[in-house]
């Protein structure tokens, strides 16, 4: 079963084999977590993200008609289901304002040097989280997914050239972020 | 050749996976563009500090369990359809048309000044309108609105439309075009806020999902 392909393995579910849809988990889990986790920057919400994903994998699978790859077709629910948890999250921390301006705890604060690596890295997370939708989907697919702009293109559905202008400005929409971000420290 | 756009081919040439053919182009581009050339080594600097982001790994053992806790899911699962819910069912039209108001009301605000309130031509159409009627007038009107704005860093919908769901009036300054990015907060509105539950979120993510460009 390992062998067949994804064609074959949504075959053999469509006729009842539900061994198939655990190889398809199987195959693809690692690919579908760390997508989320890009989007979401915590393991437990990447891990939300997957079950959701493969839940509504499994629930469409029945009536996959294969006018996309199943590697497209994974991605796109992927993305779709980590941006909506991003929408979920920003609601919920603007009822929890007012925590974000508690004084912290001075007891907390970590040698310079790491603390120095620690703020580089959040602000890093902070400035992909904060870039619009559309720009942290195709920084995500393609600067840690390393996936070609022709694949990128399928699973948006957005042309090639939009995608590299998307691209780069979501990296210098990071740049700026961190820059701004050095500035008023 | 004249290549359009060289600045959206950096990153490619940076990592050394721009086309051939594309390649002679943007060298000869940088020789004479000082520009592009501190675009570049901008964009390296950058990547190099992406590069040294590295997170952490999941918990050891855990993609050992993402297959047996998916079917335990599936088996204990009831339906996610928000409209299978006969209370959701109830508030997705008044959520729905919430909604709906808060654009017509950004709508007209745009479209509002000292000199052609007389003449908004959507005031005819929403004057002593119903909110069934409202709605198909904007959903017949409106484009998908994207949910987030590259002039905004903030998406600001889903804090609009919370708002909305809670009664209030939104008191758009027509002059303001990022009216959430200095967002202030007063006591009494986060108390309300608060008492949004689940089913009202999962309600406002659907139809704000429903009404964003990807």
């Amino acid at each position: 079963m390992t062998e067949r392909s994804d064609s074959e393995l949504i075959e053999l579910f469509q006729n009842g084999d539900e061994s198939a849809f655990n190889h398809l988990v199987l195959r693809y889990q690692e690919k579908v977590y760390w997508v989320a986790r890009r989007f979401v920057n915590d393991h437990d919400g990447a891990d939300d993200v997957t079950q959701d994903v493969f839940c509504k994998v499994y629930e469409s699978l029945g009536s996959f008609r294969g006018e996309a790859s199943v590697y497209t077709w994974l991605y796109r629910i992927t993305v779709n289901i980590a941006l909506n948890s991003l929408r979920r999250q920003k609601v919920r921390e603007f009822f929890r304002i007012d925590e974000m301006f508690e004084a912290k705890d001075e007891d907390s604060v970590a040698p310079d040097e790491a603390l120095e690596q620690q703020e580089q890295k959040t602000l890093i997370e902070e400035a992909i989280t904060k870039l619009p939708e559309k720009q942290k989907s195709v920084f995500v697919l393609r600067y840690y997914d390393e996936l070609p702009y022709e694949d990128i293109s399928k699973i948006l559905k957005t042309s090639v050239g939009g995608l590299k202008a998307n691209y780069f400005h979501a990296v210098k929409k990071i740049q700026e972020y961190v820059r701004r971000a050095h500035r008023t420290h | 050749m004249r290549i359009e756009h060289i600045e959206y081919l950096l990153p490619e040439y940076l990592n050394g996976t721009l086309a051939d053919s594309l390649r002679p182009g943007v060298e000869e581009h940088l020789k004479h563009c000082s520009s592009c050339r501190t675009a570049l080594s901008e964009l390296r600097q950058t990547m190099e500090m992406l590069e040294a982001r590295v997170p952490a790994d999941p918990p050891s053992a855990y993609f050992t369990t993402v297959l047996p806790r998916i079917r335990e899911r599936l088996e204990g699962k009831e339906s996610r359809n928000v409209f299978v819910n006969p209370l959701l069912a109830k508030l997705a039209l008044p959520i729905g048309a919430a909604v709906v108001v808060l654009f017509i009301l950004l709508s007209l605000s745009s479209l509002v000044s000292e000199s052609e309130t007389a003449n908004n031509p959507l005031q005819a159409v929403v004057h002593g309108s119903s909110t069934d009627e409202l709605i198909d007038v904007v959903l017949d009107m409106m484009p998908l609105h994207p949910l987030s704005s590259p002039t905004l860093e903030v998406e600001t919908s889903s804090m609009l439309g919370v708002r909305l769901l809670r009664g209030e009036h939104l008191l758009a300054d027509v002059n303001e075009a990022s009216f959430a990015e200095d967002f202030t907060l007063d006591e009494t509105m986060s108390e309300e806020l608060e008492q949004l539950n689940e089913a009202d979120l999962e309600a406002l993510v659907q139809r704000l999902g429903e009404r964003t460009v990807l």
